[in-house]
């Protein structure tokens, strides 16, 4: 309900006033009115026309969700002179984008009490019949400015070391008040280019083991993402430098790499690099790959068995554990290699490489004729898939080089290259693939206490959420006492706090998405609406016990514009009608999938409501139960109403599925009607009383919650035969049905069901 | 009293036309509220509102055999005719019209101009009388 001074109720009650229509962009200096010429120290130029005035809708879903305002065009007079569209625009200014509010003024008011109908920006501005007429396009802030969510964009500036592949990809959100989310897909980034990286911008709360599930197909959003999903455990501790918002790893887990794309190998604890060293002979033929003493290696390992005579062994440490068997990959790499130059051409290399497993030997690779020096210098070999069974399991290199007998003879001298023998799990895949599970800092307050009234605390109640949504992250005005209300309303009317904190670990992220349509969906999680006052977006959750905000009967219900007053007035005449049919429902049946883990790509929990049963704890359980068997004998079977509900489990989950029994059972009933500057202290969401002889009498006691409002300016005709303007409020609202009270219980249809928050 | 047309404002420098009181006449001023409505409740309930406590005020100006030339302290149609074409630009600007009453409105000229028509010459020796007659439509700005 807006607030209205004592005059301007006193006027909008009165049965003869007068009034004025104000439409004003303050950024622009653009103040057109009907007749007014000075009002609030500003000049106002008389450039509306009657039938240009249009007019002015704003609506909301019945059981929550976020506002719409229809597009308003005023078209106004336009001679290029004074304050006219087109002068300001000569004179260097734009009007796209400037606000735009559309205000009545009562005559006996100041110009600080008009009451504000519409706040929006300009979207366009059209021109008319040769420039003498302009029409100017505004609408609502979020509409103008539709942004994508989240909106921070990792680019080159800001994530200098970031990898190519990640630039466009957005930082996710996360709210909620947990600290086991369950994997979502986050950027590990080093920001400052020192080995200091970031997840998400948020923190490691905690060292110790984290989960790290990495994705390696396609893009988000995919249904079968997960199928391939690979996921490794390793410890961080030791590793993690806790602390500051960053945390930094070490080379002690240099199987984590960073470059164009991320390489995640298990730590090469577990076997080590193989280094061959100078060696002329080998003294054991049989181990000598072609059984020929004069053949040179010596594989040079310090955990590995190795004869030194060209056959090596490497075996599966036992803190392999049981993780990862099966998905490995075996690479190896000659990193550098000493020879006679001369003598290169005449070398050949041979090398072997086979897994011994339970099942016996199996041959992984052959590389041979390899001439050492001119062909194998800082090359990697090969990866090859392996299949590590058991932690017995080995890899067995052997590694021969023959002298040919070239410059020198069978003595010269060489060195066996170095040749670096790693196993390990490789993974590459882009940064933005990368799905973390780790103990984490949900999204803080912003330092000052906006959104949850404590600095740094966790943003999590329902009113703090939507709050951080429109001003932190869309940059829009929110109605700061409204928000106080819903956060108090949220945080003690109910045995429980209302939070947005999703159901895995108690927090959730979002993918990229329209700032309104997150709002929307936002709010209908938390059971409120969400529509623009003058002064910002002001967030209102259902609350039924709200005190009625006016009473309507035939003294305020208009006849049609530009009705004869000597006419006679008719039943045809009245702008009252019923409707039963446009509203959803009635239902009997009620799902709210809750919990939704996005690397399952499935909602975790869901609570449900029937006519036989219902997941929700007494007391609500049976009065809900009841509610719905009431509506399934009246209506019959009816599909069910489902509701995904992202952001909420458990209490919060049952409280959406109180909330949509107790509003849809019933078949709700809607009215629409006329009245005149009576409705200028409604808002969408409040409640009022309808007394009409139209409506059963059993429904005058029931609260009508409003749902559309509509300002109307139309042009009549004066009863003098003038040209007028008629201003009028047209309201649509909606109750539960009450047409067959007899029928049921009475306890269940008396008003305090439905007033009940919880 | 004459009749007075100034521009831009009375006080401001301006620029005046002065009409002998005998040669006009403003007998026909029309007023009526600005955008007075009647709203009709389902009762029978009657709300007037009106957009402004202002009226329309328009001011049909008659011209009754209005000298060509200027005469002395009184302007003719030549001067009125500047003043409207030049001066106000037509439409495109108001002046104060002050009434022999002295009665004062800020006006723009609506139309009119053009239904001055000139009285019938006198005898043989003058073809032209120089005398015009018409109705110009001044209406007052809010």
């Amino acid at each position: 309900m807006r607030t209205l001074t004592p005059g301007a109720l006193a006027a909008k009650e009165a049965r003869a006033n007068t009034f004025d229509i104000l439409i004003e962009s303050a950024q622009v200096d653009l103040r057109y009115s009907l007749s007014t010429t000075t009002a609030g120290g500003h000049t106002w130029e008389q450039r509306l026309l009657l039938n240009g005035l249009g007019e002015l809708r704003t609506q909301v879903e019945p059981g929550g969700g976020f506002a719409s305002a229809t597009t308003y065009r005023c078209t106004v007079i336009d001679d290029g002179m004074g304050k006219s569209p087109r002068a300001i625009q000569n004179a260097g200014q734009s009007l796209f984008g400037a606000d735009l509010t559309v205000s009545l003024l009562f005559e006996s008011e100041d110009y600080a009490e008009k009451i504000i109908l519409f706040t929006g920006r300009i979207l366009d501005v059209r021109y008319q019949r040769r420039g003498t007429r302009c029409e100017l396009v505004a609408t609502d802030d979020l509409l103008q400015n539709d942004q994508l969510l989240p909106p921070v964009i990792v680019s080159a500036l800001n994530y200098p070391q970031a990898a190519n592949d990640v630039f466009g990809a957005a930082l996710p959100l996360l709210y909620g008040s947990g600290s086991a989310l369950d994997p979502v897909p986050m950027l590990l980034t080093d920001q400052t280019g020192n080995g200091t990286y970031t997840i998400a911008g948020h923190a490691l709360q905690q060292a110790g083991d984290t989960e790290i599930a990495v994705r390696r197909e396609a893009a988000l959003n995919e249904g079968s993402v997960f199928q391939n999903a690979v996921r490794f455990k390793t410890s961080l501790a030791g590793a993690v430098n806790v602390g500051a918002g960053t945390f930094t790893l070490t080379r002690d887990i240099n199987g984590i790499f960073f470059g164009s794309s991320l390489e995640i190998a298990i730590p090469s604890s577990y076997i080590r690099n193989i280094f061959i060293a100078s060696e002329t002979d080998v003294t054991d033929a049989i181990n000598a790959i072609d059984g020929s003493i004069g053949t040179a290696a010596l594989l040079n390992t310090n955990t590995t068995l190795q004869n030194g005579d060209g056959y090596g062994q490497l075996t599966v440490g036992a803190t392999f554990g049981t993780l990862v068997r099966g998905r490995d990959v075996l690479r190896w790499k000659v990193l550098q290699h000493q020879g006679n130059s001369a003598a290169a051409t005449t070398v050949n290399a041979r090398i072997v490489v086979s897994h011994v497993g339970a099942s016996g030997s199996r041959q992984l690779a052959v590389h041979e004729n390899l001439r050492w020096y001119s062909s194998f210098r800082n090359t990697e070999l090969e990866y090859v898939p392996l299949e590590l069974e058991l932690n017995t399991d080995s890899v067995e290199v052997q590694i021969a080089v023959n002298n040919e007998g070239g410059l020198g003879g069978a003595n010269d001298q060489w060195l066996v290259p170095s040749v670096v023998l790693d196993i390990g799990t490789y993974v590459r895949t882009p940064l933005e693939q990368l799905w973390f599970t780790f103990a984490w800092d949900p999204r803080p307050d912003d330092g000052s206490g906006t959104y949850t009234g404590t600095p740094g605390a966790n943003i999590e109640n329902a009113a703090d959420v939507l709050h951080s949504i429109l001003g932190q992250d869309l940059g829009e005005p929110v109605d700061t006492a409204a928000f106080v209300a819903a956060r108090t309303f949220y945080d003690s009317s109910w045995t429980f706090t209302l939070n947005l904190e999703g159901g895995i670990g108690t927090g959730w992220f979002r993918e990229r998405v329209r700032g309104r349509e997150w709002l929307d969906t936002c709010a209908k999680q938390a059971t409120a609406i969400i529509f623009r006052r003058p002064i910002g977006y002001t967030i209102v959750p259902y609350d039924n016990s709200v005190a009625v905000a006016y009473t309507f009967d035939l003294d305020t219900i208009l006849l049609r514009a530009g009705t004869d007053p000597l006419a006679e007035v008719t039943d045809e005449a009245s702008t009252f009608v019923i409707n039963r049919q446009e509203l959803p429902g009635p239902y009997h049946s009620y799902e709210v999938h809750g919990a939704y883990s996005a690397l399952q790509s499935r909602f975790l929990s869901v609570d449900t409501a029937n006519q036989s049963d219902s997941t929700v704890d007494e007391p609500e359980k049976s009065e809900i139960v009841a509610l719905c068997a009431q509506s399934f004998s009246l209506y019959g079977q009816q599909p069910p109403l489902v509701v995904e509900g992202d952001y909420i489990a458990g209490r919060e989950a049952e409280y959406l599925t109180i909330h949509l029994a107790r509003y849809f059972t019933n078949k709700r009933l809607s009215v629409t009607f006329e009245t005149s500057t009576q409705g200028l202290h409604l808002e969408l969401g409040d409640y009022v009383l309808v007394s009409h002889p139209d409506l059963p009498i059993s429904m005058a006691s029931v609260k009508f919650e409003i749902h559309e409002l509509v300002y109307k300016f139309l042009p009549v005709t004066a009863p003098d035969g003038g040209a007028a303007l008629s201003f009028r409020v047209e309201i649509t609202a909606s109750a539960p049905e009450m047409l067959m009270q007899g029928a049921f219980e009475e306890d269940a249809f008396e008003e305090d069901a439905f007033e009940t928050g919880v | 009293m004459p009749v007075f047309l100034y521009f831009p404002t009375k006080v401001a420098p301006t620029t005046t036309i002065t009409l002998r009181a005998s040669n006009v006449s403003f007998t026909r001023k029309e007023n009526r509220p600005v955008g007075q409505t009647m709203e009709i409740a389902a009762s029978g309930r009657e709300y007037v509102r009106k957009i402004s406590s202002n009226q329309t005020d328009t001011w049909p100006m008659d011209i009754q055999l209005l000298p060509s030339a200027d005469e002395g302290s009184n302007q003719g149609k030549d001067s009125l005719q500047a003043f409207i074409q030049t001066t106000l630009d037509y439409m495109m600007n108001t002046c104060e019209v002050e009434d022999p009453e002295g009665n004062l409105i800020t006006a723009r000229y609506v139309r009119g101009l053009e239904s001055l028509r000139e009285e019938g010459g006198a005898g043989q020796t003058r073809t032209r009388a120089e005398q015009w007659s018409g109705t110009i439509i001044w209406r007052k700005t809010l």
